[in-house]
């Protein structure tokens, strides 16, 4: 994924869903998808959608105009949409679609390491431009955005954002591992998925290769 | 000084104003001289349950705006000689909660009561802001469901960052997890969660589980907090909870599935 240009959105800012699309996907399949994104949460929230390189342009505008017309029925609050870097359509309706990245800052400040005791609930954020260390748990839709490396001595349920100015050697050190999102340093991955047994709220670290892909392995 | 405990949960129709009538009900039976405070501007429910709602004149709204005094407002329960209710208003003007407005009735209560229980409705908005925000201990009102698990969850976010004693930096608003409408049989059956993965996510202390029960509903038809009614599942249940809030020690009930003897396991019947 590249990270350039900079800042398009804060991801930091939003309660989102992250929606898998495939090339061979239906209607059906978008719409099972949703009414189980609903039955999760009561509150509004943004969709992120991760378009398949394969998908063409129409494609694309097929899909996120059903997509519409089903979150619509759904009562989603859908204000604008994310996508990655295969998205090809840039608006829905009258919903923008924007290219979700990373607020890139240029200039990555002293960096003190913030500690925290308490748990991080459902819709906190909690940011610091150094390292950050959690001694406790981080709740689903929690999110954690460190300009230098995350510790999290806990269950690990949130979303976890290391390397936030860009800094490539920034990790993820994890005990209990099943985030719902991971990003170094701009590169981002939704695990939206069952994570495989060796991982699953296993002790395990998030880091970027040398050819800026994202790495989890078990510790 | 009376200790504010607000009932709350996120999400709508988890048992919030059951909890909230109960919880009140119990507390004034054990001594303790209580209030309890519809905030659910607009829909006034609490009355209801608490059997009281045509002897509401003047409600919250008309103190805070000054049109009645605390006195004029405060209606005495029926059955119960410490135990007094301040009824929602029905109007629309949920900016009627003004923080200001609320504070000051707050300190005037603080000044009578041991006790003053704050029935938040649902959501994040204004409202359930209000009722929380003076807290100085908070039952998180939730179902066995992930739905409203998550959103007991995002509470929890709210008292500890946005409280006024959060915001204050005090000592933090505690925190008790009240499960209601529990159903041992279906959670046996995988349909709902377990109480063990309710706290392997929210990781707070359980207060209380109240089980589902038909009893809720007959109680609320009759205008009697459902603690009133004598012998049943409900009723221990919320009397357990108010002992175990008051410090003592009192192990779950109705919490594991009725053991179905062989003959029944053998030819069925549910
Ligand atoms: N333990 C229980 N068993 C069965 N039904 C229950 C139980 N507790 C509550 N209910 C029922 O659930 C419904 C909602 O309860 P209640 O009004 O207390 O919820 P609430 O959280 O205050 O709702 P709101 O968010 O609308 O204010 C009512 O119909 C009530 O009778
Ligand atoms: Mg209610």
């Amino acid at each position: 994924m590249t990270i350039s240009p900079p800042v398009k959105i804060n991801l930091a800012s939003f309660d989102y869903y992250v929606l898998k699309l495939s090339p061979d996907v239906n209607i059906g399949q978008i719409q099972d998808k949703l009414i189980h994104l609903r039955k999760l949460d009561a509150f509004g929230r943004y969709l992120v959608i991760e378009f398949d390189g394969k998908l063409n342009h129409e494609k694309q505008s097929e899909i996120v105009k059903l997509l519409k017309a089903e979150a619509i029925k759904l009562m989603f609050e859908l204000k604008f949409i994310l996508a990655n870097e295969f998205a090809l359509v840039k608006t829905i309706g009258d919903i923008p679609v924007v290219e979700l990245a990373l607020n890139l800052k240029s200039n990555p400040i002293a960096n003190s390491v913030l500690r925290i005791e308490d748990p991080i609930r459902s819709g906190i954020k909690i940011e610091n431009d150094g390292d950050i260390i959690i001694l406790n748990l981080v709740s689903h839709n929690a999110e954690v955005i460190s300009g230098g490396s995350i510790h999290v001595y806990g269950d690990a349920r949130g979303r976890l954002v290391a390397g936030r100015y860009g800094d490539k050697s920034a990790r993820i050190f994890v005990q209990k591992f099943n985030p719902e999102l991971i990003s170094i340093a701009g590169v981002y991955r939704a695990l939206d998925e069952k994570l495989p047994e060796h991982l699953l709220n296993k002790p395990a670290q998030v880091f970027l290769d040398d050819k800026d892909r994202l790495n989890v392995v078990a510790l | 000084m009376a200790k504010i405990v607000v009932v709350t949960s996120g999400k709508g129709g988890v048992g919030k104003t059951t909890t909230s009538a109960s919880f009140a009900t119990g507390l004034a039976l054990r001594g303790y001289k209580t209030v309890v405070i519809d905030f659910d501007i607009g829909l006034r429910n609490l009355d209801l349950i608490m059997g009281c709602e045509r002897r509401v004149v003047y409600d919250f709204v008309n103190v805070i705006s000054g049109d009645a005094t605390l006195h004029q407002a405060l209606i005495k329960d029926k059955n119960c000689d410490n135990l007094y209710i301040l009824a929602a208003s029905q109007t629309k003007d949920k900016d009627a909660l003004t923080e200001e407005g609320v504070q000051k009735v707050l300190d005037d209560l603080a000044k009578d009561f041991d006790y003053i229980v704050c029935d938040s409705p649902a959501g994040i908005e204004k409202g359930a802001f209000m009722a929380l925000y003076f807290a100085d201990e908070a039952l998180v009102v939730t179902n066995p469901e992930v739905s409203s698990v998550r959103d007991s969850d995002r509470i929890l976010g709210i008292l500890s960052s946005k409280s006024k004693r959060a915001v204050e930096g005090k000592e933090k608003v505690k925190e008790h997890l009240v499960i209601t409408r529990y159903n041992p049989d279906r959670v046996e059956a995988g349909d709902m969660l377990s109480i063990q993965d309710i706290q392997d996510i929210l990781r707070i202390p359980v207060l209380g589980v109240v089980p589902e029960s038909k009893d809720v509903l007959q109680a609320s038809n009759t205008g009697t907090p459902a603690i009133n009614l004598k012998g049943t599942t409900v009723s221990e249940a919320y009397t357990d909870l108010i002992a175990r809030f008051l410090g003592e020690d009192k192990p779950m009930r109705y919490t594991t599935a009725e053991k179905k003897g062989l003959l029944k396991r053998l030819f069925g019947g549910n």
